[in-house]
């Protein structure tokens, strides 16, 4: 039965709100009516204050019934509860009074109700301070909310779970109202608990009091926040139960407990954006689109960062006539413009000055202009300043010094300006947040020198040929022998292009003062003074690479790396014999045979040679034959030339049969397949 | 197609082109004014005419970004054959260990083949011929056949758990270029060009440039769709820039023909264009007048950028005498910086060879000679030149290759074949974590374990980068709306600054 009573209290809020709408509307009519004496107007507000003084008692009876409940600070409690019954005792005499007039109260009437009125505010008043806190009307919500910039950084109980707790748990667990004798407002509180116990050491199996009661199903009377009043979130949740697993430790940091990807996620969203663009950004106003229309009719110069975004980045990077009717264009809109590009214009001291309007840059690009350490000093005024890159540039050490003042300046890109090494190093010694970029030269030193160029029209030719040779970079000295053997620095030394009126096999190396020698380069020269008059193929190449017929083999045309560019012959699983005649006898002792091999292709070298000679086209004689082994497993692409040594003879017609391995071998990825025969040029001396 | 909905189609075009040709936008009558109007003619550093309504096409669709960008441009090294990620950046010495067993059926896990090893009756496993050893501040493993690439690890974010659906080169490449495997879609960069449009309105948005690799000197063949602008405006395609006399073909004037004539001409053509648009309303003409308008720019644009004849040794000595030869790796890096500094918003790399399926030892060193010292030069350049910052540079092919040998394993030879269910990858620049390793294989480098990250999820991270969301940028066509991360992509935060 008790318990019924009391939880009759608990329509104490709804009830509380009649008696202040009607008393004040009471007061109003009693105002309003005043001059008028009549009646009707009368009755209504005898009407009115009869429902007042019923509303009035029966708020404070159930109000007397709440307040035994407990959990409310007994002095906030003592003055609004006996006010409430000086405000019901008031309403009820102003009705009688109304009701019953009588000569002697009609002049306390309307004082009484001006007191009334009064005692109305101050009992909401402390009645509002019970239920929302004492400090509930003055407190700046805006001020008191913490900001986490870094989340590694932010302090777990202070900036993370004091906040939940603020903003769910607080309100009714609070020095003023201290519901199941818990108070939540600090570390010491919450270590003492509440009446049922500890609120964050759990006992045996079970969550912590803390978890317990928020996990508790909705319809639990125990469960918290109480059904009705703002939720916990779902990730409020998990932060509380991270805190509370790491023994909710008080004074940790975030970053250096451990936590799950969820929990990671979670504490990156608290992040709030006060980097120096945010900031900018909420001080500047938006961008008319017309503007930017108007300044990029010729071409684009001014972006918006993004949309619904009233920064600006402008680009005027690459233009050589750059004035200052380019910079002041942009004026209008100069403190939107947080990135401004003036890289590989004409950008000069004359015309630095007008960066001082553009006051929000946070990146300023002025690498490859003309500027000098005289426009250092306006840009060591742009406070906001985190990128600067002057690269390129005349700035010196001079100049350096004025950026000092640039707090929040973090990369400089110096590189090739006229900066010192020392005074680069002094400055991020005594500037550690700023990155100072450089590469190290080292870096991309080469190790070792490649092999000079050797550069000739053709690798043969009839009587002499010029060669030159050239190597990429400067200072290099080049080296080269002739006579087969290796080169290094004690051999000839090339000044000139080198004729060469025979065979030659040219070696050269590269060399430079302190370096190692680079590796040899190797070319083949050949001489080839008989010049057949005709040819003949005993089958026909394959029609794909047929090139020029035979005489693609004498035209004198070397073919190239490309086994498709003509100047090669090509057989498919078949072998071939050319039949070459001579304009007169000669003496022939060398035949040499230009092949191609790129086992990828299928295509090989050949595996064996056979020469006859004749004087008369019909009765050859073989002089030599040749058998080579077949490649080994490679993937090379490469051509060379076999040179076959035949006894000397006099001859008018030489038969040179070319053969082909035909078939791939086992090693090669299709062994079997057919494979090729390349060959260009049949050179005889 | 049936006549009554061919006459529908056309009514419905030449609708638009009337709104357009009322719109204070100009395309229409109004652009053709401006096209005459001499005083609307303004002149470049050249002393040029150029014209302002021939800047439709460099501004893009977005009026502005949908978020706040890392990055204004990108450099894409695509490795083209898939590079093995075994021989050059994930370490497995498991696979060393039990070189020449069979790969058990409980990694391979029912893994679709190609046909060139699916008639293998073993799967030998084969681990690295070339040693591995750690670099940079976290000790991260790279191949000693990367030494360039070792000495830059710290300012690279190397993923190695990529994923593609894709088994064979062309839909493989196709994938990440495009989002699908079909043939058809618009390539990233022309995303990009319709997008955002150029930031520099003398150069294509969008710029390919293309070398081949010793290591597979005839590989595998690329084809231009691949920088095509599928159902975008052709204006959006890839321009590609030669390694010879002429970079951009067809761009010279033929001789005798002067700048003035030139200029007449095309205020000429532009006009008989122009009303041949009226008639017919194909939005293709506007998209030519413009490309037209492009070229004559390029004439001077492009010569500028190509020609390297003033960059310092040193600077040749960072990217390897190579650079030296147009048409190489090494000049391309350097000519995408070169283009980078003109504000190209997407210069597109391809290097061909690294399709190793036989003699992989050998052929991958030389592949790997090609491209390490100008790629790990290219992301130092731009470092020292403050580009880095606003840049985003991704290293990687269209898939990885295989644990086992493919063809016969040998002491000193084998091969790998294609592995579409992990591969390396890497990325610098802008809003990426530099000096980290994104992703785990399992011990066999078969599997992903740890934090996969498919070809649209790279996709929608690159996008994320260039402040753009990927769900927004859409075009509709045929009925649907098409994106390049088609109906999925995930950002991949984790790699994020």
């Amino acid at each position: 039965m008790i318990l019924q009573i009391i939880s009759l209290g608990r329509l104490h809020p709804l009830l509380v709100h009649l008696p202040i709408g009607i008393l004040v509307l009471a007061f109003l009519m009693e105002l309003y009516f005043r001059k008028k004496e009549s009646e009707t107007e009368n009755n209504i507000i005898i009407f009115t204050l009869a429902i007042a003084a019923l509303s009035t008692v029966l708020s404070v009876a159930s109000g007397w019934l709440l307040g035994e409940d407990g959990g409310y600070d007994e002095t906030l409690l003592f003055r609004h509860r006996w006010m409430a019954i000086g405000l019901a005792i008031g309403s009820v005499l102003l009705y009688f009074i109304k009701k019953y007039p009588k000569s002697w109260s009609k002049n306390i009437y309307l004082p009484l109700f001006i007191c009334v009125i009064a005692l109305l505010g101050l009992t909401g008043h402390y009645g509002g301070s019970m239920t929302h806190g004492e400090d509930y009307l003055y407190k700046n919500e805006k001020a008191k909310k913490v900001v986490i910039t870094d989340v590694d950084n932010a302090l777990v109980f202070n900036d993370i779970i004091m906040p939940i707790l603020d903003d769910k748990c607080v309100s009714c667990h609070n020095p003023n109202k201290v519901k199941g004798g818990l108070i939540m407002t600090n570390k010491e509180q919450l270590l003492l608990g509440g009446e049922s116990g500890s609120l964050l050491v759990a006992e045996k199996d079970e969550d912590p009091r803390l978890i317990h009661h928020i996990k508790l199903p909705m319809e639990d009377d125990d469960h918290m926040p109480p059904k009705g009043k703002v939720q916990l979130t779902n990730q409020e949740i998990q932060l509380l139960e991270w805190w509370i697993g790491h023994e909710n430790c008080f004074d940790c940091v975030a970053g250096t407990l451990d936590k799950t990807e969820k929990i990671n996620t979670i504490l990156n969203s608290l992040e709030e954006d006060t980097s120096t663009r945010a900031l900018i950004a909420k001080k500047v106003a938006m961008v008319p689109e017309d503007w930017l229309a108007s300044i990029n009719i010729n071409g684009p110069i001014v972006t918006k960062l993004a949309e619904k975004n009233p920064l600006l980045i402008a680009n005027l990077s690459g233009n050589k006539s750059l004035g200052k009717n380019d910079l002041k264009a942009l004026k209008k809109y100069a403190e939107n413009i947080v990135e401004l590009n003036l890289g590989n214009s004409n950008f000069n001291d004359t015309i630095s000055s007008y960066l001082t309007s553009f006051k929000n840059l946070t990146k300023l690009q002025l690498q490859n202009t003309r500027i000098t350490d005289k426009s250092m000093e306006v840009i060591g005024d742009l406070e906001h300043l985190e990128s600067l890159n002057i690269y390129g540039t005349d700035i010196t050490d001079l100049g350096l010094v004025k950026l000092t003042a640039l707090n929040g300046l973090k990369t400089l890109y110096p590189w090739n300006s006229k900066i010192t090494k020392e005074a680069l190093d002094g400055f991020s010694s005594k500037h550690t947040g700023i990155t100072v970029v450089s590469i190290s030269e080292d870096l991309f030193t080469p190790s070792s020198l490649e092999p000079p160029s050797i550069i000739a029209d053709t690798d043969f030719f009839k009587d002499s040929i010029e060669v030159t040779m050239d190597y990429f970079f400067k200072g290099v000295d080049l080296y080269y022998t002739l006579d087969g053997s290796e080169p290094d620095t004690t051999s000839t030394r090339y000044n000139e292009p080198i004729i060469l009126t025979a065979s030659t096999q040219l070696k050269a190396v590269s060399h430079k003062p302190g370096w190692e020698l680079s590796p040899v380069k190797t070319v083949s020269f050949k001489k080839s003074n008989i010049l057949p008059n005709s040819i003949t193929l005993n089958n026909k190449p394959n029609e794909k690479y047929k090139g020029n017929g035979g005489n693609t083999l004498i035209d004198l045309k070397r073919g190239t790396s490309n086994f498709v560019d003509g100047n090669w012959i090509g057989y498919e699983g078949s072998s071939f014999a050319a039949t070459l005649k001579l304009q007169k006898e000669e003496l022939i002792s060398t035949v040499s045979v230009g092949a191609f091999s790129s086992p990828e292709k299928w295509i090989f070298y050949p595996t064996g040679f056979k020469v006859w000679v004749s004087q008369d086209g019909n009765n050859f004689k073989l002089v030599h034959t040749e058998k080579l082994p077949t490649e080994k497993p490679n993937s090379d692409t490469k051509f060379q030339f076999f040179d076959l040594n035949i006894p000397p003879t006099k001859s008018t017609y030489v038969k040179v049969e070319v053969i082909s391995q035909l078939k791939n071998p086992s090693w090669h990825p299709n062994p079997g397949g057919k494979s090729w025969l390349f060959v260009d040029e049949i050179v005889l001396n | 197609m049936s006549e009554k909905k061919i006459i529908e189609e056309r009514s419905l075009i030449l609708n638009r082109r009337s709104f357009l040709g009322k719109t204070a936008l100009g395309v229409g009558g109004v652009a053709l004014a401006s096209l005459l109007g001499a005083n609307l003619f303004r002149k470049d550093e050249n002393g040029l005419l150029t014209k302002d309504d021939s800047l439709e096409g460099v501004k893009g669709i977005l009026n502005s970004l949908h978020h706040p960008a890392k990055v204004k441009r990108v450099i894409y090294l695509f490795q083209s054959g898939g590079p093995s990620q075994l021989e050059l950046f994930d370490y497995k010495p498991l696979l060393n260990k039990r070189r020449g067993e069979d790969l058990p059926e409980s990694i391979r896990n029912g893994q679709r083949l190609t046909g060139m090893t699916a008639g293998q009756d073993k799967f030998p496993l084969v681990g690295s011929l070339h040693n591995f050893s750690q670099h940079g501040k976290n000790g991260t493993y790279i191949s000693d056949i990367l030494p360039y690439t070792a000495k830059m690890v710290d300012e690279l974010c190397i993923i190695k758990s990529m994923y593609t659906e894709a088994i064979n080169h062309d839909p493989a490449v196709t994938f990440f270029q495009t989002g699908s495997q079909q043939p058809g879609r618009p390539s990233i960069g022309s995303w990009l060009s319709y997008g955002l449009g150029s930031e520099n309105e003398n150069l294509p948005a969008f710029t390919v440039l293309l070398s081949r690799g010793t290591g597979r000197p005839n590989g595998q063949p690329l084809y231009t769709r691949l920088w095509g602008n599928g159902f975008l405006h052709s204006l959006h395609q890839g321009v590609q820039f030669r390694a010879a006399k002429d970079p951009v073909l067809y761009l010279n004037d033929p001789k005798g023909i002067t700048k003035e004539v030139k200029r007449e001409m095309l205020d000429n053509l532009a006009a008989l264009n122009d009303k041949h648009y009226q008639d017919s309303g194909d939005p293709e003409i506007k998209s030519r007048i413009a490309q037209y308008e492009m070229a004559y720019r390029m004439q001077t644009s492009v010569p500028n950028v190509m020609d390297t004849a003033n960059e310092p040794d040193y600077i040749y000595e960072m990217y390897g005498p190579e650079a030296k030869i147009p048409g190489t790796y090494a000049a391309n890096c350097l000519l995408a910086r070169r283009l980078a500094e003109q504000d190209v918003r997407f210069i597109q790399l391809y290097h061909m060879g690294w399709d190793q399926h036989d003699n992989l030892p050998g052929a991958i060193a030389k592949q790997a000679k090609d491209v390490d010292q100008a790629s790990a030069a290219l992301v130092a350049d731009l470092k020292q030149r403050g580009l880095l910052e606003d840049t985003l540079v991704i290293w990687g092919g269209e898939f990885g290759r295989t644990n086992y040998s493919q063809g016969l394993l040998t002491d000193t030879n084998y091969g790998r074949d294609h592995h579409p269910r992990s591969f390396t990858i890497w990325m610098a620049g802008g809003g990426i974590k530099p000096g980290i390793v994104y992703g785990e294989t399992d011990d066999f480098g078969y599997n992903i374990v740890k934090d996969p990250v498919h070809v649209h999820d790279f996709q929608a991270t690159m996008l994320h980068l260039l402040g753009i969301d990927h769900e927004k940028l859409t075009y509709k066509y045929q009925g649907r709306r098409f994106r390049l991360t088609d109906v999925e992509g995930h950002i991949v935060k984790d790699i994020l600054t």
